[in-house]
């Protein structure tokens, strides 16, 4: 089998970021929430991370505590966030900044809203140029039109004249991609980058991604919920669930035999072409509430396999063969449920 | 509406702005007054200062286009000038409470440690009535210009402090705000290009609106002596003065209330369209 032969990781390169044991507690009038439960993750230069998993799973949290962009009322409480060899936890405002769009970027979900709706495309750009090269402004108002253009706008130099609201979710997804990539950043962090387009402008958008990040060697942690874009974009996957990390797999090891019951739910939800006539096998239920976690696995209450074992006992995440991890009692499934799965 | 629309609503506020009649008199009106104050002492031949015992309590016409008051002077350049001082006072009073509020609101939103503390601060402001809190504060400053205008600004400031935390409240949860953020941008151009850049048209609303109330006050601290004094002509003032001759010679008070009344309900009206033009829920 294919997977069988990639048991190393993708690449042998030193890991770009490096995430342990991260924790991160909201505080709320009803008392602290836990949003991410020792978390760790790394990802390598010119590499793809897809950390998936529904909405209330923390992934976005996880990006925000990466950029340092967490509001106010949330907290790090415990772990390590390295960067290149920097603790990103330890860093000054300034330093943060400084590495903020030159070193690491972000891609927001919405297009809509992310762009600052009152200043003209190229003038965003241009600043963002200015801010971390000494540049005069015709040059970088020059880059700036040569960025959208490697993004594939049409007529870029009319584009960079125009307001936000004037282009289309396609086109401001375009703008948003070019300001992050315009300084070539080590780390991109794309959030949901297609969930708000339509499906024929995902599939441009992914491309898009994935060639300039081929191009600039650039690592890409993916959040995302659609499997589809998973197997689409993904080297590795994390999949979480209600704050903690329940499975990560080389991606096609992930899709070949997923090792845990929520990976193998998200995969069941994916309508296939060559499994026409079998039923989806959509995850019945829904996140649990933070404030009132199940005791045992987290998942049980929503899991088809789950018994006495997984209502009172919490799954640890444990190595499977070589560098996979499941935080499931009976991962290997295959082995222990058989046919079951 | 979507926030991304906004660009597009500041000029569809404009047509809707223009289409109303009452704007157009409104602004008109405050036009004339403006200009009338600005270049009084090229407009009327009389000195505002400069008393003719022999004129006094003349009934409008004949020389006077209003008459004259106590002491002979021409009542309407008393009024020119009255307005002169009564504009000022209100206008750059609302401009320093508009800047100290509007920093104040913006920076409760923006940095959400200080916001309990400097909303607190504020509500102490505002439970004071404002007559009342301008009344001490000019009793405390002693009379003077520097006095009053800080008195009409300090008792603004509340209002545009609170109706500014609000506005940047809501465009602190908009995505720009973190995306800007991501690309490295420093907090003082967060605060300038993307936080007050699209917070900014329901404060300039309210500010209009306390325009009038601002000039009010100016007036109301005149006519209950905690003005400039006389002979300083001063719109409250004047109908201060003119009480005593209120059966001798009404027209005094009337002319110099009437202007007042006009003025405050120019900003009101103004302020009113404004906040109905920019109403984004209104079609």
């Amino acid at each position: 089998m294919k997977h069988m032969a990639v048991s190393a990781p993708v690449n042998a390169a030193p890991a770009l970021l490096t995430i342990e044991d991260l924790s991160v507690t909201f505080r709320t009038d009803s008392g602290p929430l836990p949003a991410l439960d020792s978390i760790s993750l790394e990802v390598r230069p010119g590499e793809t991370l897809a950390v998936v998993g529904e909405s209330g799973s923390g992934k976005s949290v996880l990006s925000l505590a990466i950029m340092g962009l967490l509001p106010p009322t949330a907290r790090l409480t415990a772990g390590r966030m390295e960067f290149d060899g920097r603790d990103l936890t330890g860093l000054g405002r300034a330093e943060l900044r400084g590495l903020r769009g030159r070193d690491m970027a972000m891609i927001f979900q919405e297009p809509a809203t992310a762009l600052n709706p009152v200043q003209r495309i190229g003038d965003q750009l241009v600043e963002a140029i200015r801010l971390h090269e000494d540049v005069p402004v015709a040059k970088a108002r020059t880059r700036a039109v040569e960025a959208l253009a490697a993004t594939g706008i049409p007529s870029p130099d009319l584009r960079a004249r125009a307001y936000p609201q004037e282009l289309s979710g396609g086109m401001r997804q375009r703008a948003l991609i070019a300001m992050a990539l315009i300084h070539r950043p080590r780390l991109l962090i794309a959030d949901e980058p297609t969930t708000a387009l339509d499906v024929t402008v995902q599939a441009q958008i992914l491309d898009l991604m994935r060639d300039l990040g081929r191009d600039n060697g650039t690592a890409t942690i993916f959040i995302t919920h659609d499997m589809g874009v998973v197997a689409e974009m993904a080297d590795r996957v994390t999949v979480l669930y209600s704050g903690r990390r329940v499975e990560t797999a080389h991606a096609d090891e992930l899709f070949d035999s997923p090792e845990h019951p929520y990976t193998v739910g998200l995969l069941g939800s994916l309508p296939q072409l060559n499994r026409r006539g079998e039923p989806m096998l959509p995850i019945t239920g829904t996140v649990p509430d933070p404030r009132r976690m199940p005791p045992g696995c987290h998942f049980h209450p929503r899991c088809p396999f789950a018994d006495a074992r997984c209502r009172s006992e919490q799954p640890p995440l444990r190595p499977l063969n070589g560098h996979r991890q499941s935080a499931c009692h009976y991962a290997p499934l295959l082995e222990r449920l058989g046919g079951r799965v | 509406m979507t926030d991304a629309a906004a660009v597009q609503g500041a000029s569809r506020t404009w047509l809707r702005l223009r289409r109303n009649p009452m704007v157009t008199i409104a602004l008109a009106v405050l036009l004339v007054i403006a200009l009338g104050a600005i270049f009084a002492p090229w407009l009327t031949p009389f000195d505002p200062y400069e008393t003719a015992l022999r004129q006094r309590l003349k009934p409008p016409g004949d020389g006077h286009l209003l008459g004259t008051d106590s002491q002979g002077r021409d009542l309407l350049t008393r009024l020119l000038y009255g307005a002169r001082t009564t504009l000022l006072i209100g206008c750059v009073g609302t401009a320093f409470g508009a800047l100290l509020g509007g920093a104040i609101g913006l920076c409760a939103a923006f940095y959400r440690r200080l916001d309990s503390v400097l909303m607190r601060i504020i509500d102490v402001f505002l439970s004071f009535p404002s007559i009342l809190f301008g009344l001490s504060l000019a009793a405390i400053l002693g009379p003077g210009l520097d006095s009053l205008i800080l008195a009409v600004g300090l008792s603004v400031m509340p209002g545009i402090a609170r109706i500014s935390r609000g506005a940047a409240l809501s465009v602190m949860a908009q995505d720009y705000m973190a995306s800007g953020r991501a690309i490295g941008l420093p907090d003082r151009r967060l605060l300038t290009r993307y936080l007050l850049a699209n917070a900014y048209p329901p404060i300039l609303t309210y500010t209009t609106l306390a325009f009038g109330d601002a000039v009010l006050l100016a007036a109301t601290l005149g006519f209950l002596g905690l003005g400039l004094q006389p002979p300083t002509a001063e719109l409250g003032s004047i109908a201060a003065e003119g009480r005593s001759f209120l059966f001798l010679a009404p027209h005094l008070s009337t002319a110099a209330s009437v202007l007042i009344f006009v003025i405050v309900l120019s900003f009101n009206l103004l302020g009113d369209a404004l906040r109905d033009a920019g109403d984004r829920r209104a079609t």
